[in-house]
């Protein structure tokens, strides 16, 4: 990736539209702009800042708040109503998977002024992306507002992430700012070299949450339901069910053997008794009285019945007799007399409370008055009971009609039992001594008792035929809802064998993935000190001191010469100069570009990004800034640059800067603001 | 007062009680007992006891429990607070005033006190009435004076019959 294009309007320094072209150039990579000191170098890179993420380094302004993007000279020449936009596009050259993806970013702002005080008040902001369509050629815009808010925001965050901003966009003070080498600089490099998507893949699959909770591999676990056991289970069960089924059905086979074997045997003496012309007319009084007999019973079964149910009522009549002693006694209290009209227990709330009666006597606590008062609050509404009584009374009137009722009905019933049972009775008797005969003549009792006997066991057997097939329904429908288990069951072992297969898959990508991120980690940080301690060793001629980046990815200086010696191997330089801050920061960026680009070439996943330098030079002596400078066209595949006249010639990058992308920023005489111009125009 | 009205609980009867209602009822069973539903011989019994004098403490002695359920006692509430009615106006164990009785059976519980003890005292009646019934249903024989030969009928007819004196 590189930038194209810079154009600026009104923004800070810049009066009106300025345009930079930048080097794309594989050679000479190095874009130059020079100027002096106050005349808006940093203006720039603050451009570049603003139009990626929509702020600007504020820390080397006294005063933050003030910092106006309007440019001054604009805002000088606006009246109240005025409004004006400011501007800054940055036009990038990108391809993704060898495709041209081109684009560009263009974000504006529009500012009134708080007329007459010379200060601009910021209205609206607005960010457009667009990005060149492979196919087409031609640009697709991207909106930052509406439904796709944030959209261009996250699509820059993608090609350029903020927090690597700090290794290619170096805007100003921070160059011996030990926060360079600090923080989440972890990531950050493990972002610039391309170890993170790795890193990122491994703890989606297996590291996310605590103790990888939210993790790809446990939610898959998590989906997984049922169990084997569960399933084997229902199957025994139903197994048992139907071995239960062919039992019933066993004992119902055999009840049905016995039916028919007794009915048979039942119908041969039943025929032999009716056979007899000597009996017949006999056999049917008797069977004429069987019939009276169980008609009978179940008249006099419901007569029980009946009277069972009416004596559950009882307990009006057994009430009765206290029903009047009751009545007696509440009339005997006159309940409604004590009613004084219109007297309610507010009243005699009031007497209490002043302690002085309506009559004028006054009513002391514990006082017979009192008493008396408190007996009548008792009796005045609401506190009132006749009515309650009354409707008592009421009820109880009722319960009276009902006792009288029910005794009468129950002893019909009684009478009606016993006149039917009595009638039984004699048809039983009847009926016995008709049956004698009849056994008399033929002498068939013995035959009579036999076919009985038969007849009972026919009834046995049916009995248990028809419980047995209730069993059967019984245990049908259990296997039923149990196969319905079991269907549910197999729907969701398919589904879990779906997700085995898955959380197989991810567990295999998960190993690899942390197989990769294991063996890169652990060279990452020993190759990195290697070019650290080179690079810092050829930009400084440092024989001294030596760079170190510790486990946790901060960077230090040692002593060399303490090195070896045991027991001072750790001897820290601290008290570092501003040179050797910026030196031992040089160094680290400077290696980090190197190791990622290293790592492209390897075809790994590292990023290849511009390095923008606002005056980097200014604190180095001229040696150290040829050293340091000579390594920068090597290291990243673009230098954009911005630097002071006097260190243009120690840098030596003319080697590495075509003419065409060589600028200058000048300042008008009469106004405050700056205009870049290419350096060979200035020139002639 | 939700928790100071009578009558919106279900029913224990335990220990010798239980037993002596098993012999007069048993559940889906009108062939066998004396009463259609539990909450029927629940209703009676305070009422014979009332007649009959007849109070009796709670009996622990024995794991025995009849539950009169809630739903049952719903149907009977009414008339079971006519009865509770009766019992506070009847009952003289406390010597109250006629005044004193009205107060208390009209005003209601004042107390959860007063409560628990009116409850207590319609149960014990309850209690007295079953040993009554029992008594008079199941322990007795039918004589050579019953017009009814059948002992559940005669012994019914003669329970309506008794005076039911103290």
């Amino acid at each position: 990736m590189k930038f194209k294009k810079l154009i600026i309007n009104n923004f800070m320094r810049l009066k009106g539209e300025n345009t930079i072209e930048f080097s794309t150039l594989p050679d000479k990579n190095v874009t130059v702009v020079l100027g002096d000191n106050t005349v808006g170098k940093t203006t720039l890179a603050q451009a570049i800042r603003w139009c990626l993420y929509g702020n600007i380094i504020s820390t080397q302004y006294d005063n933050s708040k003030n910092i106006c993007l309007l440019n001054t000279d604009i805002l000088n020449d606006m009246t109240a109503n005025d409004r004006k936009e400011i501007s800054v596009e940055l036009d990038i050259e990108n391809s993704i998977n060898g495709q041209d993806r081109s684009c560009r970013i263009l974000r504006r702002a529009e500012f009134v002024r708080k007329f007459p005080q010379l200060v601009a008040i910021q209205k609206t902001e607005s960010l457009k992306m667009y990005i060149k369509n492979p196919i087409t050629g031609s640009e697709e815009p991207y909106d930052n507002i509406g439904k796709d808010e944030g959209k261009v925001d996250d699509m820059i965050s993608e090609l350029l992430p903020k927090d690597l901003s700090s290794y290619f966009l170096f805007d100003g003070e921070r160059w011996s700012d030990a926060k360079n080498t600090q923080n989440d600089i972890k990531d950050s490099i493990y972002t610039l070299v391309g170890i993170s998507p790795i890193r990122q893949m491994k703890e989606h699959l297996g590291d996310l949450g605590t103790n990888g909770r939210s993790s790809v591999i446990k939610r898959l676990g998590d989906k997984k339901t049922g169990s084997g056991a569960e399933y084997n289970t229902i199957e025994k069960s139903i197994e048992d069910y139907y071995g239960r089924i062919d039992a019933q059905k066993h004992e119902i086979e055999e009840a049905q053997n016995n039916v028919e074997y007794y009915q048979k045997k039942a119908d041969e003496i039943k025929d032999i008794l009716n056979a007899n012309p000597n009996v017949e007319k006999d056999q049917k009084e008797c069977e004429k009285l069987k019939r009276d007999i169980e008609s009978g019973t179940s008249r006099i079964e419901k007569y029980k019945k009946d009277i069972i149910t009416r004596f559950s009522d009882s307990y009006v009549y057994f009430a009765a007799p206290l029903l009047q002693d009751v009545v007696n006694m509440l009339d005997g209290v006159d309940l409604q007399g004590s009613d004084i009209p219109d007297v309610t227990d507010k009243t005699i709330h009031a007497i209490l409370q002043n302690g002085r009666c309506l009559c004028g006597h006054e009513v002391h606590k514990d006082s017979f008055e009192e008493k008396e008062l408190l007996k009548l609050l008792e009796i005045v509404p609401p506190a009132k009971i006749g009515t309650v009584v009354e409707n008592f009374k009421d009820k109880l009137a009722n319960w009276s009609n009902r006792s009288a009722n029910l005794y009468d009905a129950i002893k019909e019933d009684a009478e009606s039992y016993q006149q039917e049972s009595d009638d039984l009775e004699d048809l039983k008797e009847e009926l016995t001594i008709k049956e004698k005969k009849i056994d008399r003549k033929i002498n068939f009792a013995g035959e009579r008792n036999k076919m009985n006997s038969y007849l009972i066991k026919v009834r046995e057997a049916n009995q248990t035929i028809s419980n047995d097939k209730a069993v059967i329904e019984n245990l049908k429908h259990k296997i039923a809802m149990e196969e319905e288990k079991k269907k549910d069951l197999e729907a969701k072992n398919k589904e879990n064998e779906k997700l085995d297969r898955y959380i197989a898959y991810a567990k295999a990508l998960y190993k690899s993935a942390n197989e990769i991120y294991q063996e890169k980690e652990q060279n990452l940080l020993g190759e990195l000190n290697q070019i650290i301690e080179k690079n810092f060793r050829e930009m400084f001629n440092e024989q001294e001191k030596y760079a170190k980046l510790d486990d946790d990815y901060t960077l230090h200086l040692y002593y060399r010469n303490l090195r070896d010696s045991k027991g001072y191997a750790n001897a820290e330089a601290t008290g570092l100069s501003e040179g050797e801050k910026i030196a031992r920061n040089f160094a680290f960026i400077v290696s980090i570009l190197e190791l990622a680009n290293k790592m492209k070439d390897e075809g790994d996943d590292a990023q290849a990004m511009p390095l923008v330098l606002d005056g980097p030079f200014s604190k180095l002596s001229d040696v150290n800034t040829a050293k340091v400078a000579r390594v920068l066209p090597k290291v990243a595949n673009q230098v954009i640059i911005f630097m002071l006249d006097k260190d243009w010639e120690p840098s030596g990058l003319a080697e590495y800067t075509d003419t065409n992308y060589m600028y200058r920023l000048e300042k008008s005489i009469e106004e405050n603001s700056s205009e870049v111009k290419k350096q060979k125009e200035v020139a002639e | 007062m939700n928790s100071l009205e009578y009558f919106r609980k279900s029913v224990v009867i335990t220990g010798k009680h239980a037993a002596l209602v098993d012999e007069m009822w048993k559940q889906n069973d009108i062939e066998h007992s004396y009463f259609k539903r539990l909450v029927d011989l629940y209703t009676i019994a305070p009422v014979i006891g009332l007649r009959t004098g007849r109070k009796s403490p709670e009996d622990n002695s024995t794991d025995n429990k009849r539950t009169v359920l809630l739903d049952q006692i719903m149907t009977r509430r009414e008339d079971l607070q006519t009865i509770m009615k009766i019992i506070l106006l009847t009952d003289n164990e406390d010597n109250l005033t006629v005044e004193e009785k009205i107060n208390r059976t009209f005003r209601g519980p004042s107390s959860e006190e007063e409560f628990n003890k009116n409850v207590d005292l319609f149960e014990s009646y309850v209690r007295g009435g079953i040993e009554v019934l029992y008594d008079k249903l199941i322990n007795r024989a039918l004589t050579i004076d019953d017009p009814y030969t059948d002992r559940k009928i005669g012994n019914i007819m003669a329970l309506l019959n008794d005076d039911l004196t103290e």
